[in-house]
Formats: structure tokens, C-alpha cells, sequence
């Protein structure tokens, strides 16, 4: 009888095995147009995952993010696709639930080529050992430095070290802060912060400025005792990397206290929100944003045309710089996917091997141009210099078209990267 | 010095406001002996309100509606869920991890609501400030402390001059020889709920004015910093509630602003330092500063 039982036990052991494997990874092969496909890829479609939070803290930020991804590579599909397949994205929300995100990872990955966005510095960081196992190549929707070492994440333009940096050169360039000044950072914990700081301490090193440095935590959002402090200490300028509502209070409590002073902030830490209530007159007054990919409001054929479908597809959003990022990193990983089929192949290990071809990537303006050939670096350094302008959609307008980057660049190497 | 003095107002302040909202924890535990974890939810729900109608009604029948609207929730939450639990004999730990579920759920439906967006309550204050010699103060916490200073001493009043209050007193004491005096539990406790909303909805405002930019999803987290603050002062304390807010305020508002100074602590330590205060008091005093000591009989 026991026998019996054990033997029934095995063939059913041995039943469930053969269902785990035939929803198994697809094993490489080679299509009839001499293209090595992996999983994800048929003869007619390439299919990409999109880890999204559509649901949770940052729905409203990644569901713009999610739909520009979904309106381009729709556009793209119209103009015949990649590699003669047309490209499919496969989208899961996970809320900004990393417990959630690891579940729907793992079902997701065995169905897809990559992962044309992965949200979220959390969900990141619990899933980037997967990703090696896995070698897919994921767009994480970050410019956090660290994530650059590992090879399977795919930069789109600059780290947020870098606009630092430049928005720095630019005030020592038209005297707003010398040498021997004090200037205040507020930044968060975190890859965020961490990635950022690293940019000041090296122009305070570089150009004898003094540097207070603020650490504050995603719920500080009441900066008046450390405005106190920054004023206490002089400071001639204040840099935010931060998110909105802490730059929001950086302005409004530093009105306050009489401490009129520029602010720079990361492009992450915008908002066109600020242009209203108590933060309007400073923030208007004085901050300026820095970031690397292009904003609705620039004359760009390229945003022109693409923020005008959106609006049509997507009538009641309100029009921000996410609409942008995601059109920029769509952009960035369909020619990623087109030099993969130049090569002929569209596998995973393929992908992998098509980033680091890329060098000199024009993205007609929408982001600078990108050089993914030195591993671990971001792939682009330059930065557009925002201003804020309650008229125009995204509340930013770039103060020149033209890219700044400071010379200082050349001798930087960033602190995570050590 | 003058930045010595902006801190310690600002500390004050920032204290008062976490007062109003712990005051609101002490109502509830002293009637019920429940934990109200879900305050902080009930805070970001009565802002919500306020954002909404402000633009269409003004301010100040904004702010009417919203304290209704939460002293209204926070009784239905009584009447629904604590209540029957209280009446079939449930621990009080038990109703305690039901406001906890209920802040989940309230949580994630105003963070739908409210998405990425930044809500502003429309408050008159704007970004005025007041001058006293060299110190500057912003009119909103000058507003918050008046505000709080009011509220909580009409709150004392009430508590030690009514029948109300004796009725409240008399429950927390000993809830069942209060009830065979004739005391009504259930609206006693009705009528703590309400009070504790009604906090919650006055204090959003506060938190969210200037210097804040406006109300967004993490606003109702804020809200629980007020918690050491009502573990400080003695959970069923009132007096506890105004003292423990006001030392977290200062040891906030301090750490943050002598931030460089205390840099061997580590960067950020400003909102680590209440719940650092708590543990230090906590140590010597475990009822808290105000709270009644647990009489133990061996």
C-alpha cells in the first residue's frame, strides 16, 4: 500500500515537473532570417516587460512614464518595428510593492526579451542578482550611480551627480557663488542623495568652496530648523535633491527665514505642483532645475510631434516631464534592440552585447548624445538648465536648448564608483 | 544666538502640533484603552476634505467640513468596529491591530486619490511672517501654536469643569464602576472618537500650510511622529500630550538645525532624535512623564 503511494507520489512529482518545464525560459535558437532569437522574440514580435507602480505612491509620475513607453513603441510598430517584428510590452503593476514586484518578476521573466522599465530604487535593488542570472537588460526609470555597475542596467542620460555638477559650474561661471563660499546641500538617503552629493563634494573640493551637507529622510518635510542651520552657516546657494515637496519647503522656508539665496534642483525633484500655493513666488524667484533628458516645453521637432500624439491618445493628462523621460528611454532601448538585430542577434546575451556598441547615440535633442562604451559610467554628462514658468506644460522652460557641461567633468570620477 | 531662538520657536511650534494630534491619542486610550494607529490616515483624509472644498467654499467652511467629516468617520469607526469588539470582550490590543488595518486601507485609497499630486488648503496665511527682532516666524505657526494652545486648553477645561469631562475621568479611571454610577460608555467613548477626528483635520491644516508646499500622500506619516510624543508625556496623560509634543518639537527642531555640530552622530539625525528622547525617558520613566503608573499587586 505505501509503496503504491509512494510511486503515485513520484509520478505526480514527476508530472508537475514536466508542467514547470514547459513554462520554462525559451531555449536560443535561429529565425529563418538568420537572427538569433531568445526568449521574448518570435518570428513576428519582440516582447518587453514593464514593471510599473500604476497603482501606488508614484502612479501618477510612471503611468505617464508607462503610457509614453507604450505610445512609442506603438509608433515605432507602424513604421515596421524592430528587426521586422513588431515590439509588444508586456505591463505588470507592482504598486511600489517589492514583495509584489519579486512575485511578478519571476513570471515575467521567463516571457520576456528585457525589461523596457523596472520602477522603482527599491524594487531595483531587490531584483538587480536576478537580473544578472537572468541577463536581461532593464531600464530602471533612475539616475542613480550605483545601479551603473551592474552591466544588465541601462543607463538614459546623465546620473544625478552629474547635474549637480553642471549647475554648479554654471553658478561659479556667472558669479553666483566663488571660491571661499559657503553652499548648503539638502539630499536624501539613499542611491538619490548618495549619487548627487558626490557631484558637490568634488566642484567644493575643485573650487574651495565649503560644503554643509543636509542628510534628510523621505518624510522630513518640514526643512525649517534645517533652513536655520544652512542660514546659520552663510550659505550662498542651496542644492535639493530631494522630491518636490521637500524642494517645495527648502523655498518656502527659506523665504521665511529671510535666506533669498538661488536653489538648484535635480530633475526629480520638480514638480509644476510648486507653481501653486505658498511655493510659487519663491520657487519662480529662485530655483532653478537640472536635468539631462528634454521637457514638453522645448521647440523640438522630435518632443513637438510626439507630445502632440500624446495629448491625443491621452486627453485628460496633464502634460509633464515624465511624458518626456519616457519617450527619451523608450527612444534609448529601441536602439539598443536595432543594433542587437544589426548583429543578428536578438538574445539576451545579444542585448547585452549591443549596449556596449553604442557610442555617440543621437537621440534628435531628446537626450544628449549617449556613449555606452566605458562600462559602469553614465552615459551622458551634459545637462539642460531649467527655469521655472507657470505658462508653459511641465511649469519648466529650458533657459538654452543648448546643453551645458562643465570642464570640470574630465577629472571626475564619482564616489560610488570607487 | 538668533539661530538659537528661530530653533526653539520653531521647535515649539512644530511641538504644538504634534500635541493636537497626540492629544487626540489620549482621548481615545483614556476611554477605550485603544491604541488609534489609524490617526495619521484619518489627518491626510480630513486635509483631503479641506483641499477639495476650499476652492469652492473658502477656507474657512473648508475647514468646518473637514473637522465634521473626520469627527464623523472616527465616530462611525467607534460605533462599527470598536465597539463590538469592546462588547464581546476582544483585548484592547486586538482593536488596536483593527486601527491598524483600517489606517492600510485609508491609506492606500487617499493615495489613489491624491496620485502625485500636491494639494493645497488654501490656508490665509501664505508666506507672511511675523519680525521679532531679529527673529523671523512664519504667521502659520504662530497661527499653529495659538491654535493648539486653545484648543487643548478648552480641552483641559472641559475635562476637569463639565459633567463630560467627569464622566471621561471617571470611565478612565474604572470603566465599569463608572458605568454602575450611571455613566454612559458608549457615548463617553462616542463623543472621545470624535474629538480625536476633529484634532486630526484642525492639525493637517498646520502641517500642511507654509512652510510645507501643500498636502501630499505622505503627509498622514508626519502625522505619526506625534507618537512618542504621546508616549513621552504618559499615554493617558493630557498634560503628557502637550509636554511630550512640545519636547519632541524642541529635540527635532534642535538636532536638525545643529546638524553639522552633532555630525559624529551621523548625517539625518534630526528625525531620529525624538524617538532617541523617548527610549531615554522611557528608561527612566516607563508610564512616561504624566502617565498613571500601573498599580501592580503581588
Amino acid at each position: 500500500m505505501n509503496r503504491t503511494r509512494t510511486l503515485a507520489g513520484l509520478a505526480a512529482l514527476a508530472l508537475l515537473a514536466a508542467g514547470c518545464s514547459s513554462k520554462a525560459v525559451k531555449e536560443d535558437s535561429v529565425g529563418s532570417d538568420g537572427v538569433r532569437t531568445g526568449p521574448g522574440v518570435t518570428a513576428g514580435t519582440i516582447t518587453l516587460g514593464e514593471m510599473a507602480d500604476l497603482t501606488g505612491p508614484f502612479a501618477a509620475n510612471d503611468t505617464k512614464i508607462t503610457n509614453a513607453h507604450q505610445l512609442y513603441f506603438s509608433q515605432l510598430n507602424e513604421k515596421g518595428g524592430v528587426c521586422g517584428r513588431k515590439v509588444r510590452l508586456d505591463v505588470v503593476d507592482h504598486g511600489y510593492d517589492v514583495q509584489k514586484a519579486t512575485t511578478l518578476y519571476s513570471d515575467l521573466a521567463r516571457k520576456v526579451l528585457g525589461f523596457s522599465q523596472v520602477f522603482g530604487s527599491g524594487v531595483n535593488a531587490a531584483l538587480i542578482d536576478k537580473y544578472a542570472g537572468d541577463k536581461v537588460l532593464v531600464y530602471p526609470a533612475s539616475g542613480a550611480g550605483p545601479l551603473l555597475k551592474s552591466e544588465n542596467i541601462l543607463g538614459a542620460g546623465s546620473t544625478y551627480d552629474y547635474e549637480i555638477i553642471n549647475a554648479l559650474d554654471a553658478w561659479l561661471q556667472e558669479g553666483t557663488v566663488k571660491q571661499g563660499d559657503t553652499i548648503a546641500h539638502v539630499y536624501l538617503e539613499g542611491d538619490y542623495g548618495g549619487t548627487a552629493i558626490s557631484g558637490s563634494r568634488y566642484m567644493a573640493r575643485k573650487h574651495g568652496l565649503k560644503l554643509t551637507e543636509v542628510k534628510i529622510k523621505p518624510t522630513d518635510t518640514d526643512l525649517t530648523s534645517q533652513i536655520a542651520g544652512i542660514k546659520n552657516a552663510g550659505a550662498k546657494a542651496i542644492l535639493v535633491s530631494a522630491s518636490p515637496k521637500q524642494l517645495g519647503s527648502v523655498a518656502v522656508a527659506s523665504e521665511s527665514a529671510g535666506l533669498r539665496v538661488p536653489i538648484v534642483v535635480n530633475g526629480a525633484g520638480w514638480s509644476g505642483d510648486l507653481l501653486e500655493g505658498a511655493s510659487r513666488k519663491p520657487v519662480l524667484d529662485r530655483v532653478t532645475v537640472a536635468q539631462s533628458w528634454a521637457v514638453p516645453s522645448m521647440k523640438l521637432p522630435v518632443v513637438e510631434n510626439f507630445v502632440a500624439a500624446y495629448q491625443k491618445k491621452y486627453p485628460n493628462t496633464k502634460l509633464d516631464g515624465n511624458v518626456t523621460l519616457g519617450q527619451s528611454s523608450a527612444v534609448v532601448y529601441a536602439k539598443v534592440l536595432q543594433q542587437a538585430c544589426a548583429d543578428k542577434d536578438l538574445t539576451r546575451e545579444g542585448v547585452l552585447k549591443a549596449v556596449g556598441q553604442l557610442k555617440n547615440v543621437d537621440t534628435e535633442g531628446l537626450l544628449p548624445p549617449l556613449d555606452y562604451s566605458v562600462k559602469g559610467h553614465a552615459p551622458a554628462t551634459e545637462s539642460l538648465l531649467l527655469r521655472p514658468d507657470a505658462s508653459v506644460p511641465g511649469g519648466v522652460k529650458a533657459i538654452s536648448e543648448t546643453r551645458h557641461e562643465s570642464k570640470d567633468i574630465a577629472g571626475y570620477t564619482p564616489d560610488y564608483a570607487k | 544666538m538668533t539661530k538659537l531662538i528661530e530653533l526653539l520657536v520653531n521647535g515649539v511650534s512644530l511641538g504644538m502640533l504634534y500635541a493636537l494630534i497626540s492629544v487626540g491619542f489620549v482621548v481615545v486610550f483614556r476611554s477605550t484603552d485603544v491604541i488609534n494607529f489609524a490617526q495619521g490616515s484619518t489627518l491626510l483624509g480630513g486635509g483631503y476634505v479641506i483641499a477639495r472644498l476650499s476652492p469652492h467654499t473658502g477656507f474657512w467652511l473648508a475647514v468646518l467640513a473637514g473637522v465634521a467629516a473626520t469627527a464623523a468617520f472616527a465616530m462611525l469607526v467607534d460605533r462599527l468596529l470598536i465597539r463590538p469588539l469592546r462588547q464581546r470582550g476582544a483585548r484592547h490590543d486586538v482593536a488596536a491591530i483593527v486601527t491598524i488595518g483600517l489606517d492600510v486601507v485609508l491609506l492606500t485609497d487617499l493615495t489613489r486619490r491624491i496620485g502625485s499630486d500636491m494639494l493645497h488648503l488654501g490656508d490665509p496665511w501664505g508666506n507672511a511672517v511675523v519680525n521679532v527682532g531679529p527673529v523671523t516666524i512664519a504667521q502659520t505657526r504662530v497661527a499653529a501654536m495659538l491654535t493648539a494652545l486653545v484648543l487643548i486648553g478648552l480641552f483641559g477645561l472641559a475635562f476637569q469643569r463639565t459633567g463630560w469631562g467627569v464622566a471621561m475621568r471617571a470611565t478612565a479611571e474604572d470603566t465599569e464602576a463608572a458605568m454602575l454610577s450611571g455613566v454612559r460608555h458608549n457615548r463617553v467613548t462616542l463623543s472621545a472618537w470624535a474629538i480625536a477626528g476633529a484634532l486630526a483635520a484642525v492639525a493637517s491644516v498646520f502641517l500642511t500650510a507654509s512652510p510645507s508646499p501643500g498636502m501630499d500622500a505622505a503627509t498622514g506619516q508626519t502625522a505619526l511622529k506625534a507618537f512618542p510624543a504621546a508616549v513621552v508625556g504618559g499615554l493617558d496623560s493630557m498634560t503628557g500630550a502637550l509636554a511630550g509634543g512640545v519636547i519632541m518639537g524642541l529635540a527635532e527642531s534642535l538636532a536638525s538645525g545643529y546638524q553639522e555640530q552633532l555630525s559624529f552622530l551621523g548625517q539625518g539625525f534630526g528625525s531620529v532624535m525624538p524617538w532617541v528622547v523617548m527610549l531615554l525617558v522611557l528608561l527612566v520613566k516607563p508610564s512616561g512623564l504624566f502617565g498613571t503608573k500601573a498599580a501592580a499587586r503581588v
